[in-house]
């Protein structure tokens, strides 16, 4: 057997090194710790805003709260855009139909396409199911123009090798499209968040869709935070939020952007 | 649009058969067709049914090592671990690129890209191997040495060889037979009955490539 050596400058390999599977457990705890948090949080009866009685604790609360929302909503996007991107660069033909469509949903504010939407997840009392849509929607046309940018920059021989070899449907995908378009699926998801964080503003300060509704109908987050104490003049809570999220911004940023924009240099073509 | 018609062709098993003409005149076609990249609108194709091909570019994953790159087609295929080890070490050996397999496309040199290439169509064990230009993005040193792997390695593995080049020297140093082409279609198929080793500087080699040059010129 020959003894294996990994280049120092790529040391992530497909063949799993021990270091990583270990930072890899980690991280893994780390997300399931916040997703927990937040759970909890959710079936306890502080999930709505009550600006009376805030507390250091209730915007910790508050920042696990936004922090999963993005989070669910950024994996319903990511689902969810892989196929759409493919369907639309599935043919010349699709693409001249489908991309006009897909730019018109995208460049109109998802509060004035989808209100009668926001309005029947509020309706059924679903709150939370409106903000993830919200931030759903503002997450997905990112993904998905990245993605189609993605799509046609892999080299046509690559294309004739997958015919070739064979390599098709569901081994295409996990083989040679998903990661050749890794580093735009990336780009993409940074935009994404960027979106989410600055939609979170009217996403969580939902009750201007409710009729007759008031600061207690929005869900509690960062978001719903700073509008609300904005409005009410408490300039503690409103610092206070603002902080919580540029730590927030600034953690993920540090912790997995960079990461994975370092990660995506390995995917990309000469 | 028509890229090519009328082509009859028939290719030996086991021969190093070339396709040259100029750009435009559908001899990558011909091999894309063999190599079931595209359907042709008319006609039938009979070949083998393990047919492989290295491309002009190299075509490799960047994300992969060079290992995981020969190896990937039998994975799919879910050929036994052991089998693809063996499959791997045996054509990147064959290639003198053992030492490297652990090495990422982007590591290597352009020479070397290209030998991975080889070894990864050698891999899926092909009975045809298609050549789509391979070096011609190669200096004429390296090129040289390719041209010397691709010998041996024809000569151990008693494939058959479908290359197409825009090097006539390369044609006529390499093949058994070459195909002539023109605009969309074969001009004339023509044997190389010269004995190998070859040299590029012999009599009969210069003779033959100005004959070859000849029919390229005249319509």
């Amino acid at each position: 057997m020959a003894i294996r050596h990994y280049h120092h400058h790529y040391h992530f390999s497909y063949l799993t090194s021990k270091k990583r599977h270990f930072s890899s457990v980690l991280i893994v705890i780390a997300i399931l710790t916040v997703i927990f948090l937040a759970l909890f949080n959710f079936v306890t009866p502080q999930r709505s805003l009550n600006l009376g009685q805030l507390s250091p604790t209730v915007i910790l609360l508050a920042s696990f709260n936004t922090l999963f929302r993005l989070l669910i909503s950024y994996v319903f996007a990511l689902i969810f855009s892989v196929p759409i991107a493919l369907w639309i660069t599935k043919s010349e033909r699709t693409e001249r139909i489908l991309l006009p469509i897909t730019d018109i949903i995208q460049s109109v504010p998802v509060l004035a396409f989808f209100p009668i939407v926001v309005l029947a997840f509020i309706k059924l009392h679903a709150t939370e199911g409106a903000v993830i849509f919200i931030l759903f929607m503002a997450m997905l046309w990112n993904l998905v123009f990245s993605m189609i940018g993605g799509l046609k920059t892999i080299p046509k021989d690559l294309l004739d090798a997958a015919k070739v070899f064979e390599i098709k449907g569901f081994n295409k995908l996990r083989y040679i499209t998903i990661p050749a378009i890794f580093p735009y699926i990336i780009t993409g998801s940074l935009l994404a968040w960027a979106q989410g964080w600055s939609l979170l503003i009217v996403a969580e300060a939902l009750h201007s869709y409710i009729p007759g509704g008031t600061v207690g109908n929005d869900p509690l987050g960062l978001g719903s935070l700073l509008v609300n104490s904005f409005y009410q003049g408490q300039n503690a809570v409103f610092l206070g939020s603002l902080i919580a999220m540029i730590v927030l911004i600034t953690l993920i940023n540090f912790f997995v952007w960079q990461k994975l924009l370092h990660l995506a240099e390995r995917f990309k073509f000469d | 649009m028509i890229a090519i018609s009328d082509v009859n062709l028939s290719i030996n098993e086991g021969e190093f058969f070339c396709l040259v003409g100029p750009s435009g005149c559908g001899k990558s076609t011909i091999l894309r067709l063999i190599g079931d990249i595209e359907k042709p609108t008319n006609g039938t194709i009979e070949k083998p049914e393990e047919v492989s091909m290295v491309f002009q570019t190299g075509a490799l994953l960047p994300w992969m090592t060079v290992e995981e790159n020969v190896s990937l087609v039998n994975k799919i295929r879910r050929l036994s671990k052991l089998e693809i080890e063996r499959q791997t070490t045996k054509y990147l050996q064959m290639v003198d690129l053992e030492p490297y397999r652990f090495r990422y496309p982007r590591e290597l040199s352009g020479g070397q890209r290209q030998r991975v290439g080889i070894a990864r169509a050698l891999a899926v064990e092909p009975k045809v191997l298609l050549l789509d230009e391979p070096f011609s993005a190669l200096d004429p040193v390296t090129t040289d040495e390719m041209h010397e792997y691709l010998l041996k390695i024809w000569q151990e593995t008693k494939k058959t060889i479908v290359m197409v080049s825009h090097s006539i020297e390369e044609a006529v140093l390499l093949s058994d037979r070459i195909a002539i082409m023109k605009q969309g279609g074969i001009k004339q198929v023509i044997e190389v009955k010269l004995k190998r080793p070859r040299k590029e500087d012999a009599k009969e080699l210069l003779k033959l490539l100005e004959e070859v040059k000849l029919i390229l010129e005249t319509t």
